[in-house]
């Protein structure tokens, strides 16, 4: 296969969107990580009341609030696409790792019910936390990320281990220690590097 | 002490373009992993498949050791590899996450689930393994953009949800399968792809 001639000009954009993404900026502003950090926890915590707290009954399955969630995500989306002044490697790898663990997430939803693997769909979840969440962290350079992804993972490992209704709970700890505590990090540094 | 050579924009650009095109072909080499992986899986889960319903052999289990073979000489593969590479580019770096990332993954399916679920790990491994497998393969297959290894990880995911519809005793079969479609067949066209450019780039320098 033939390879393509990089320009002086081409080779120039390739080395600026390299520096970068080796300078690390955090322009991502964490309200993604916010966002789904806390849909999961109110999510996997009214979800636990409904199935032990006798006489609290919702109308609707809590999971169904993830819709809202996507929606506004979908959103969020578009308007931080209108302010990136350019996109490097690692955006474009970010985005695939977290369009891969969404595929893993319906799969799993969908395939577990069907095969009705019932419990397990939870362990397995926790699981699927872990990894987008430590590979973005690896790739990003951003250790909260890194250490909710393992976080994520012993968790999982918890959850095999001991079957019970807390393993909901464990669900909404993982969400809160892979993208909430990270997210609010990362809120943070993104909002002193604009001055805000 | 020696005389740092000044480089014009021009002779940093071409020292630069000719990193990256160095650093492109390490990509190629790749194919062998693939394909020791995916023909060691192909042979375990299609051999196991056989011996547990065709000789109806009580350690049918057992020929997954050969994966113990292939982890020892993908290591001293590696390690070779590493002496003789010249470049490691970003792109290196993030896939070495993702498979290391499948690797826990993995580990934490294969021993957590097997350990703790006993006879009821059939129901739930295998499909669960098979979504895993497509991660690092569509993963792959996007960040160095080479098709035939997204299409292999979107594979995997069909033959994942397939499975939940296939009675268990068949989802060694569906592994094999993802097994040829995720790492064989990309591995096979990996291999070409960096044979041609051996070829292309030994012509260019006579």
């Amino acid at each position: 296969m033939e390879e393509k001639k990089l320009s002086e000009e081409e080779s120039l954009a390739l080395m600026t969107a390299m520096i970068s993404q080796a300078k690390n900026y955090y322009y991502q502003s964490g309200l993604g990580s916010l966002l789904w950090g806390f849909s999961n926890l109110i999510c996997f915590t009214l979800y636990y009341l409904e199935f032990t707290w006798k006489g609290f009954n919702l109308p609707f399955s809590p999971f169904y609030l993830m819709i809202i969630t996507f929606v506004v995500h979908v959103y969020y989306a578009r308007v931080e696409r209108k302010h990136r002044k350019a996109k490097t490697f690692s955006d474009e790898a970010n985005n695939y790792v977290w369009i891969a663990f969404g595929i893993c997430v319906l799969l799993l939803t969908l395939g577990g019910a069907i095969a009705n693997i019932g419990y397990y769909v939870l362990p397995v979840l926790l699981l699927f936390f872990g990894m987008p969440t430590f590979i973005t962290g690896c790739i990003n350079k951003f250790k909260p990320f890194i250490w909710g992804g393992i976080g994520c993972w012993i968790l999982s490992f918890v959850s095999f281990l001991f079957k019970s209704n807390y393993t909901l709970l464990l669900v909404a700890a993982g969400a809160t220690i892979a993208w909430i505590i990270p997210g609010f990090i990362l809120r943070i540094k993104y909002l002193k590097a604009n001055n805000v | 002490m020696q005389q740092e050579k000044q480089f014009s924009e021009h002779d940093s650009l071409v020292l630069i373009e000719s990193m990256i095109s160095k650093a492109r072909n390490q990509f190629s080499e790749g194919g062998h992993l693939y394909l020791l992986w995916g023909w060691v899986i192909f042979v375990c889960s299609a051999g196991q498949f056989v011996l547990m319903n065709a000789f109806h052999f009580k350690y049918h289990y057992s020929i997954w050791f050969i994966t113990w073979i292939a982890f020892f000489y993908q290591m001293i593969y590696l390690f070779r590899k590493r002496k003789k590479r010249i470049v490691k580019t970003y792109t290196d770096t993030v896939l070495g996450h993702v498979w290391f990332t499948f690797i826990i993954a993995m580990f934490l399916i294969a021993f957590v689930i097997g350990s703790r679920l006993g006879s009821e790990t059939y129901k739930v491994i295998y499909p669960v393994i098979l979504t895993i497998y497509g991660v690092p393969s569509f993963l792959s297959g996007a960040i160095l953009r080479f098709r035939p290894l997204i299409f292999g990880g979107i594979s995997c995911w069909l033959l994942a949800f397939i499975a939940s519809f296939v009675p268990a005793s068949y989802h060694l079969l569906l592994i094999s399968v993802a097994m040829v479609m995720a790492w064989i067949i990309p591995g096979y066209l990996l291999q070409s792809k960096f044979k041609t450019q051996i070829q292309y780039h030994g012509r260019e320098k006579t």
